[in-house]
């Protein structure tokens, strides 16, 4: 186990770095960089401001020197600083990944308890009209995009019945209460959550069925153990285990997947922090925010592994193909 | 020497837009909204701090940036707008005056050129202290010019410093003070220019003035990243810092020894929204007293009369323009085929909402506008003509680029691609990012026609996007190809007019002359607008031309509790 | 009713046995016969036609041109002269939905054939030759899949452009690791089984095993999975062109129309210029979703996608 936990590691190494000169190599092939970002088109500016600016960014170096340049200053631990503004990338991303962890770590947990639930009751009564109800329903979920249920979400919601803020994390000159974040949260975290709960609710409907049919089941049921002990104790347990390996498929999206919901609720996360990079060629943030994503990626895949093998012992290690 | 004021506020009015615009202030505070300020006013010491009986102060919260806000982008010389807030904190020698016709007395309250405007003297406030307590000084001036010039700061190098004498060899390490900067007592300063400018003054109306006592070991290089900017900052402001929260907002307190008078608010506050749709929210469940706004919104706002609304032009012309290195442009009969064929008037009633204006020229400003002009009226019949005449091949397709991403322009800019296509001319708009569109455009090369916006006002005339070697970048050396020397000859007359009025009458020609080549497809220039609660007494905005400072006196600012 | 319904059901484990006695049944038959049985997903196919029908015909159905602007008709709610209403132009918003239909089911289908291709070559090759091949291609896969392709799909496009062909291009280049998956999972078990023995040992060539031999057989899962892929297409064609980076104006597409929901304006005062493409997206992809699914349970019902 030890062995193959390094060796998964060490292979992780590689791809950070491929996926490092991917990104690097992109920006390059960029038209206009950051400079012209710089420019405002309303106003006039000579080319021989922007070859100043050029040269006080250091982009007047050759990209691999400068790619180098980069990897250097990341391992001694700084991610450097925007171009857009000298915002120190390391502080920026740490406060902006708060805030979408908040966001997705509420959308995810409310999806997954309620998905798990959901999976839980709709399998106890397969071919009940519940089941047909909740089991479209999810699919509903699953085909509906989140700018589709965000922007109905702000419509209905926000909108028309003024239940909730319509963007921001926080109500200004109020002081920061956990109330107040709740009550913004409430609906990009909901609309953000219904594709979790979809997703978890068939996942979990799927491996319930297929567990209840075991032996053991009918055995526990046979010794007259009361149903509700069957279900949570015996059932449940086993049936969860595959629909923890499909939250930890949603990690990926964790970062910068919330970007089409924080676009529509201006809510100051990773997405919406990503964009603004993007479109300002700002690449020393475009390239921390990528090698944050990775890492927090690859670290919850091994995770995710980590956790299958500690609770089902039957994966083997010699083959490298156990992920989900 | 000083531009005459000029009326902005006369077509303004004439505008379909009036009866929207001005909304008085509550009848409870009679002073005028902004009285016309005089170079030799005093402060108004007069007027009394508010009576205990009198609801005064408040506090007010606005968005006064939208889009990504706060700092580092709060820092003066870095900033590319903002100014409205930055003028709360820091103050120039000079700012535009309410209107943004002309300009009005800040730190300085005088200043005069000599003869040929090569020498320029600014005549410094008397008692101006920093919020401190420490007195501002001609020093100040100097030192923060050397700062915010300096090759290493990175702040945008304005066409001021480059006209400073000795900027050239400070900017190169070979001098450590820009020599053409002097002070002549505590309370003046002459700026010695390489060449001369007539309108100098207004190069200096975004450069405020920082504290040299406490700035003074501050490396110019690590003047962007200087934490001092939000933690501490010293200005002469109106309002002094007091708090601040990254991406959430600034709170700032009255000044009371701010030298037009202590402010009568309790708390100003700057809160940064990401866009104006959150903005707008804001206001309207009354989490803050004013943001800017579009036209849709600023045509709903106005029905409820919660809300006043603030209006002015923008400054910025959007209009087509053609690349001359494409001989297809070259044609006279081309150019004005395609103001014929797209209804202006329509998209700017209909799609526009009158929030815009057609314009004759690239000058928005009706002031340098001459008397007659071609209206090309909408004649989609003539437009046809015009083509045929000129040989114009129906197969020709190009493209038209652009980097505007506001509903505003991508509405505009497919009406006038299907305007057009109704002619039978074949454009596809494209729209980039703006790094995207800088990289390509700026070189003259790859791109036929670009729907653009340009700033203009009286006081920044672009020169060089027009003159034929004003681009030493682009291929050829001028940005759209057009050389011509009779253009070159009245533009450069009026680039050097010391008279305010011949000046005038020379920009007037020149649109003239703009407006009968169809030198580019003008199009409009577009209103801007702003929305206040209306709880908000003897509040004043305006769309000042990239966001530069003008006069707008906060310190009468209150809010009704 | 019952609490217990397993007897009822017929599971779909029982099915080859009513195979084995009706005997003569091929298996596309047999999948056709289970398929029809979801309902669900027949009523999503007669749908998902109709939609198609609609775009496929649009010059045909629509009653102004798509980009034919009046500015004398803006905005207009839904009338009997703009059955859908119209736009800030005053074009035709149910003109604009269907040829916008078309700009969906084109990326939709082009990329998604473009994935398939690139993750069934892919997915070939590292199950069928295993070993180093193998392990450069899931490397590879790793890389790809490390990132939520929203990030790369993202950069990419601010990069090269907007444009129908470079969001085709993008989508299918990126969204092809799980098709890669499936096919190698499928040439894990596929490749020990005597028939590919047999044809080995006669001596046939490696490209010809797996085009002719082996392929065909992992064709009936990938068709779901293909069905799904369509739909991820259509949806991030969509999420493109909301965010700007996806098919450009004035070519309607469902994305671009949607987009201008983000102007708040639009969100609250004009509802039928956004909500028309809102639920066709949906109802597009929830039908590809539901056909999906049904392919799935008729050809292998213990597949999970």
């Amino acid at each position: 186990m030890g062995r193959y936990l390094l060796r998964r590691l060490l292979i992780n190494i590689p791809v950070l770095i491929s996926v490092t000169i991917i990104i690097f190599t992109l920006t390059e092939l960029a038209p206009g960089d950051v400079t012209d970002f710089f420019i405002n088109p309303e106003l006039e500016m000579t080319p021989a401001d922007m070859e100043q600016l050029r040269i006080r960014l250091g982009l007047d170096a050759p990209a691999p020197v400068r790619y180098l340049r980069w990897l250097n200053q990341v391992l001694h631990g700084n991610l450097g600083y925007r171009f857009k503004n000298g915002d120190d990338v390391a502080w920026i991303i740490g406060r902006r990944l708060q805030a979408t962890l908040i966001l997705i770590g509420a959308a995810l947990l409310f999806g997954t308890l309620l998905g798990i639930a959901l999976g839980v009751f709709t399998a106890l009564r397969q071919y009940s009209l519940w089941d047909f109800t909740l089991t479209g329903l999810s699919f509903v979920g699953i085909s509906m995009p989140a700018f589709i249920s965000g922007i109905f979400g702000l419509y209905f919601f926000s909108v028309r019945l003024k239940l909730f803020p319509s963007g921001g994390m926080w109500t200004i000159g109020q002081g920061r209460s956990v109330g107040d974040l709740l009550y913004h949260l409430v609906l990009p975290a909901g609309t953000l959550s219904l594709a979790y709960i979809a997703t978890y609710m068939r996942y979990t409907r799927f491996s319930m069925l297929e567990v209840i049919r075991q032996d053991y089941i009918t055995t526990a049921r046979a010794k007259g153990l009361p149903e509700h002990i069957v279900i949570l104790r015996h059932a449940l347990r086993n049936a969860i285990l595959p629909v923890v390996t499909i939250i930890g498929l949603s990690i990926p999206n964790l970062v910068v997947g919330a970007v089409f919901i924080e676009t529509i609720y201006s809510w100051p996360g990773m997405g919406s922090l990503y964009l603004d990079a993007v479109l300002s060629r700002d690449y020393p943030l475009i390239m921390g925010i990528n090698l944050v994503s990775a890492v927090v990626i690859l670290t919850a895949n091994l995770l995710t592994d980590i956790f299958y093998s500690v609770v089902d012992p039957r994966i083997r290690y010699d083959e490298e193909s156990s992920r989900g | 020497m000083m531009i005459k004021r000029m009326s902005l506020w006369q077509w303004v009015a004439s505008l379909v837009m009036l009866s929207m615009i001005l909304v008085a202030c509550a009848p409870a505070t009679p002073a005028a909204p902004i009285a016309a300020p005089t170079p030799t006013e005093k402060p108004a010491v007069e007027e009394k701090p508010a009576a205990p009986t009198e609801k005064g102060g408040g506090v007010l919260i606005g968005a006064f940036d939208i889009g990504p806000g706060g700092c580092p982008q709060c820092i003066p010389y870095f900033a590319t707008a903002g100014h409205t807030w930055l003028m709360k904190i820091w103050t120039p020698l000079v700012s535009w005056n309410a209107d943004v016709s002309g300009l009005a007395p800040q730190l300085a309250t005088k200043w005069e050129s000599n003869e040929d405007a090569t020498v320029w003297t600014f005549h410094l406030r008397e008692g101006v202290k920093w919020h401190d307590g420490e007195p501002f000084t001609a020093e100040d001036v100097k030192f923060t010019l050397e700062l915010a010039w300096h090759p290493d700061s990175g702040a945008r190098i304005t066409p001021a410093a480059k006209e400073l004498v000795g900027w050239e060899a400070y900017s190169k390490g070979e001098a450590d003070e820009i020599s053409g900067v002097k002070v002549l007592d505590k309370l003046t300063v002459q700026f010695e220019l390489t060449q001369s400018d007539p309108r100098f003054p207004y190069q200096m109306v975004g450069a405020y003035i920082l504290p040299k006592h406490a700035l003074k070991d501050l490396k110019p290089a690590d003047m962007q990243t200087t934490d001092w900017w939000w933690t501490n900052p010293i200005g002469t402001g109106p309002f002094k810092f007091s708090k601040y929260e990254k991406d959430q907002f600034m709170e700032l307190a009255p000044n009371p020894d701010y030298w037009n008078g202590k402010p009568k608010l309790e708390k100003l506050v700057n809160r940064y929204f990401a866009d104006e749709t959150a903005a707008v929210l804001a206001l309207e469940s009354g989490d803050i007293d004013f943001t800017y706004v579009s036209g849709d919104v600023a045509l709903r706002l106005q029905e409820d009369p919660k809300y006043q609304i603030f209006s002015g032009p923008s400054f910025v012309t959007n209009y087509l323009i053609f690349n001359y290195r494409n001989p297809v442009f070259q044609d006279k009969r081309v150019r004005q085929a395609f103001l014929y064929a797209v209804d202006r008037e329509a998209i700017t009633k209909e799609v526009l909402k009158g929030t815009a204006m057609v314009v004759p020229c690239i000058a928005p400003d009706p002031n340098m506008w001459p008397k007659e002009y071609n209206k090309y009226p909408y004649d989609p019949a003539k437009a046809k003509q015009l083509l045929d005449e000129a040989g114009w091949d129906y197969n020709y397709e190009f493209e038209a680029w652009t980097y505007y991403t506001s509903q505003f322009h991508k509405d505009a800019l497919q009406a006038i691609q299907a305007y057009l296509a109704d002619v039978g001319v074949k454009m596809t708009p494209r729209f980039m990012d703006v790094p995207a569109y800088n990289a390509e455009f700026y070189t003259g090369k790859g791109w036929d026609v670009s729907y653009r916006g340009l700033g203009v006002n009286v006081g920044n005339y672009p020169w060089n996007f027009y003159l034929s070697d004003g681009f030493p970048g682009a291929e050829g050396g001028s940005l759209s190809g057009y050389k011509n020397p009779d253009f070159d000859a009245m533009l450069k007359k009026a680039q050097a007019e010391i008279d305010p009025d011949a000046y005038l009458q020379d920009l007037r020609e020149i649109c003239r002359f703009q407006n009968e080549e169809a030198l580019e497809g003008y199009m409009w220039t577009s209103i801007r607008f702003g929305a206040a609660s209306n709880k908000v007494k003897d509040f004043y905005w305006f769309p000042a031309p990239g966001g530069g400072p003008y006069e707008d006196h906060p310190e009468r600012w209150c809010v009704e509790k | 009713m019952k609490k217990d319904t397993r007897g009822v059901k017929i599971s779909p484990e029982a099915i080859p046995a009513a195979d084995a006695l009706l005997e003569v049944e091929s298996p596309t038959r047999r999948a056709w016969r289970r398929f029809r049985r979801h309902r669900l997903a027949v009523a999503s196919l007669l749908v998902l036609l109709l939609i198609s029908i609609l775009a496929v015909g649009a010059p045909l159905f629509q009653r102004y041109p798509p980009n034919k602007i009046d500015l004398r008709a803006h905005s207009q709610p839904p009338s009997s002269e703009h059955w859908l209403g119209t736009d800030r132009l005053g074009r035709d918003i149910w003109s604009r939905t269907i040829h916008g239909g078309r700009v969906s089911l084109v990326v939709g289908l082009s990329a998604a054939f473009l994935s398939t291709l690139i993750g069934t070559i892919l997915g070939s090759l590292s199950g069928y030759y295993r070993g180093a091949v193998d392990m450069v291609i899931m490397r590879l896969t790793d890389v790809v899949m490390t990132f939520p392709s929203i990030v790369i799909m993202l950069t990419i496009a601010a990069f090269v452009g907007p444009g129908l062909r470079n969001v085709i291009l993008i989508i299918g280049a990126l969204s092809w690791p799980g098709t890669a998956r499936l096919v190698r999972g499928q040439f894990f078990s596929f490749r020990e089984q005597e028939f590919v023995e047999a044809a080995r040992c006669l001596g046939v060539r490696d490209r010809r095993i797996i085009a002719v031999h082996i392929l065909p057989n992992v064709l009936a899962p990938l068709l779901a999975q293909v069905t799904f892929a369509v739909g991820m297409a259509i949806l991030t064609e969509a999420g493109l062109s909301f965010l700007g980076l996806g098919v450009p104006l004035p070519t309607p597409s469902w994305g671009n129309m949607l987009e201008t929901a983000r102007n708040l304006e639009i969100l609250q005062q004009g509802p039928w210029m956004w909500m028309p493409p809102a639920v066709m997206t949906l109802l597009t992809v929830l039908c590809v979703n539901f056909i999906g699914d049904g392919l799935r349970d008729a050809i292998d019902p213990r597949l999970i996608l």
